[in-house]
């Protein structure tokens, strides 16, 4: 009897630290206190998504609903996102969830990050990182100045870190390799992309409008001078004539024997490359959409 | 030496050639007359002998040869391929006649059908939809000289056997997996065909730019008729300095040109290097004729532009200048709307 509970205890001791830390700390959320940022406008259309998500404390960065990862695990993750957050002045959250209440999970990421005291500054900067184990999907989010540092090459680069372990099921090696990855392109500033836009006031990503000036002086100029040759070229109504084509007899030609005997073939072969089917995704470039919240963002998915 | 001038059979003055009525008008008694009205009188036309000399200025290398004038018996200067001319005194025509005749007889002409004010017309309109040209360029002012000469044309007209002959490839591609396959056949090709030019004009006169005569053909050789001196008078002529054989050269230059036009029309080949050209002439004539050409001198601003005129069809032709300033503008208001156009596009798109 003694050996079979201290058989037990020693059972409990070992997984209790997973099933302590493990389970997440959520608040109740109500129609009358739906706890979310004050300059969200609250609809019929969205307030079934507020109350569907999760409302949790802000501070805890790593929300494993999912219970994939360890405890020392956790901490090291944890550790990583702080140092991240201080650094570049950035929200960073990672989620897992065994269960979508949502369409998908670009919607549940998005929802989770709008409707939880989460952002840095007025336009909300963070990142987010879901893994979906119901849709099987990762996910990365990116609102306010988060979308100029990742761009829709490096949301790219985000997913390919985390994939690789995903498929292998080591889910913890994802998260950090994200973390990892998206501090590394934090560290190397804006994305390339980041020229050609701005977030305005309301945290939107708006496309830089400019002029191509090769193209607004050089076809003009090219146009124009051909324009006016063409033109001047009328002027000259004085030429040597170099046939007698008026003067020929068509109907009056007689064909002989049309010859057309065939000498040799040649084939030549050049390699072009393999076609591979390239990502949806057209090079360069930010892609953002709007939330259930109104609020923009980028990002993108993966299935494993 | 003898000059030839037309008398009006029933006054005796002077006659010249209407283009408009297709006939002589006395403008004297108001006669009209028709070609056989006047052959009758041809016949009878007194032969003034000139005492001709030859001069031979060391100075000037032309060649000048001196005539006297049936009406006046002013001497008449006339350079070597004069074949008819004014008197400078009486204004009345002289027909050099020995121009006219033996090797120089031509055997058909065709008459003017244009008239001074056509000519003058068809320069003032010169200008339409040429909005380069300065503005007072074609005003009749600016005409420095109008003058109704015949020329004379040589028309050659020929058979011709043509044939091309070369290598014709054709080239398709194909891709399958990672390869791009261009397969090219070549072909050995043949083309002959017999070809027929009739009448091909080439000015006989080096006086005249070969290009401004070019340049005002065709002419409509439905209203050839049989040379006559009487035609000329009122006009000024010219006999050939440009030999029939040198002429037949330059037609058939143009001639197998067509040809070659022809036969690589019938060559369907994506590429194809040609090996050998040929034109042989197998039937020929040539002709010699006067065609009504009407010469018009422009002298704008210190600069002379010499235009030309059918005096048969009207077609009036020549180097048009352009307002430097003009053209400079019509640039930069093209450059301006396609640059603000294109700007936007880039903007916004």
């Amino acid at each position: 009897m003694k050996k079979i509970s201290l058989l037990i205890l020693t059972f409990l001791i070992f997984i209790m630290p997973h099933t302590v830390f493990a389970t997440v700390n959520v608040e109740e959320r109500t129609e009358d206190d739906l706890k979310i940022w004050d300059d969200i406008e609250v609809n019929e259309n969205n307030l079934d998504n507020i109350l569907n998500t999760p409302k949790v404390d802000e501070d805890e960065k790593i929300y494993d609903f999912a219970d994939l990862f360890v405890e020392g695990e956790e901490e090291e993750l944890f550790n990583f996102i702080t140092d991240y957050i201080d650094e570049h002045n950035m929200d960073m959250v990672v989620v897992t969830i065994d269960d979508n209440n949502k369409s998908d999970a670009k919607e549940y990421a998005e929802d989770f990050y709008d409707y939880n005291y989460f952002g840095k500054g007025k336009n909300y900067d963070g990142i987010l990182f879901l893994i979906d184990m119901d849709t099987r999907e990762i996910y990365v989010t990116t609102t306010g100045n988060a979308l100029l540092y990742y761009d829709d090459a490096r949301i790219d680069g985000l997913l390919d870190a985390a994939y690789v372990y995903m498929t292998s099921g080591e889910y913890y090696q994802a998260a950090k390799a994200f973390v990892v990855r998206a501090e590394r392109y934090a560290t190397e500033g804006y994305s390339s992309s980041a020229d050609d836009y701005y977030i305005d006031e309301n945290g939107d990503l708006i496309e830089k409008k400019s002029i191509n000036w090769l193209l607004t002086l050089g076809i003009p100029t090219a146009l124009s001078s051909i324009m006016a040759y063409i033109f001047i070229s009328k002027h000259k109504g004085i030429k040597l004539a170099t046939e007698a084509d008026e003067y020929l007899d068509i109907p009056g030609i007689q064909y002989g024997q049309f010859v057309d005997n065939f000498l040799t073939t040649y084939t030549s072969r050049t390699y072009i490359g393999s076609s591979s089917s390239g990502s949806g995704r057209s090079g360069g470039g930010i892609s953002s959409s709007r939330g259930s919240s109104g609020r923009s963002h980028g990002g993108g998915g993966r299935r494993f | 030496m003898k000059t030839v001038n037309h008398k009006c059979p029933s006054c005796n003055a002077n006659l010249n050639y209407d283009p408009k009525t297709k006939g002589w008008i006395c403008e004297y008694c108001g006669g009209k007359f028709k070609l056989e009205d006047l052959k009758h009188n041809e016949e009878n036309f007194k032969e003034t002998k000139v005492k001709k000399t030859e001069k031979k200025d060391k100075e000037t290398p032309i060649e000048m040869d001196e005539y006297q004038c049936q009406d006046c018996g002013a001497k008449i200067v006339a350079d070597k391929n004069t074949a008819a001319t004014f008197c400078v005194y009486c204004k009345n025509t002289a027909i050099l006649k020995n121009r006219l005749s033996d090797k120089f007889a031509p055997s058909k002409v065709i008459p003017f059908t244009k008239t001074k004010e056509d000519a003058i017309e068809a320069f003032k309109a010169v200008g339409k939809g040429k909005f380069l040209m300065p503005k007072e360029f074609a005003a009749e002012k600016n005409i420095k000289e109008l003058s109704a000469i015949y020329i004379p044309f040589w028309l050659y007209s020929c058979e011709m056997d043509s044939h091309i002959k070369g290598k014709g490839t054709r080239v398709s591609t194909w891709t399958t997996g990672n390869y791009r396959h261009t397969k090219t056949d070549t072909y050995h090709v043949e083309r002959n065909a017999k070809f027929k030019f009739e009448r091909i004009p080439i000015d006989g006169s080096v006086r005249f730019n070969d290009a401004i005569m070019n340049s005002i053909e065709p002419f409509n050789y439905d209203e050839l008729c049989d040379f006559s001196p009487s035609y000329l008078s009122g006009f000024l002529a010219e006999k050939y300095d440009v030999e029939s054989e040198e002429a037949k050269k330059i037609s058939i230059e143009r001639a197998k040109q067509s040809c070659y036009k022809v036969l690589n029309s019938k060559i369907n080949y994506q590429g194809f290097l040609p090996e050998l050209k040929t034109g042989e002439v197998k039937k020929e004539d040539i002709q010699y004729v006067l065609l009504p050409v009407w010469m018009v001198n422009i002298k704008y601003k210190d600069k002379l532009y010499t235009f030309a005129m059918n005096g048969q069809t009207g077609k009036m032709i020549g180097d048009i200048p352009y307002s430097k300033s003009k053209a400079f503008l019509f640039w930069i208001l093209i450059f301006i709307v396609s640059a603000l156009i294109i700007g936007l596009i880039t903007y916004f798109v």
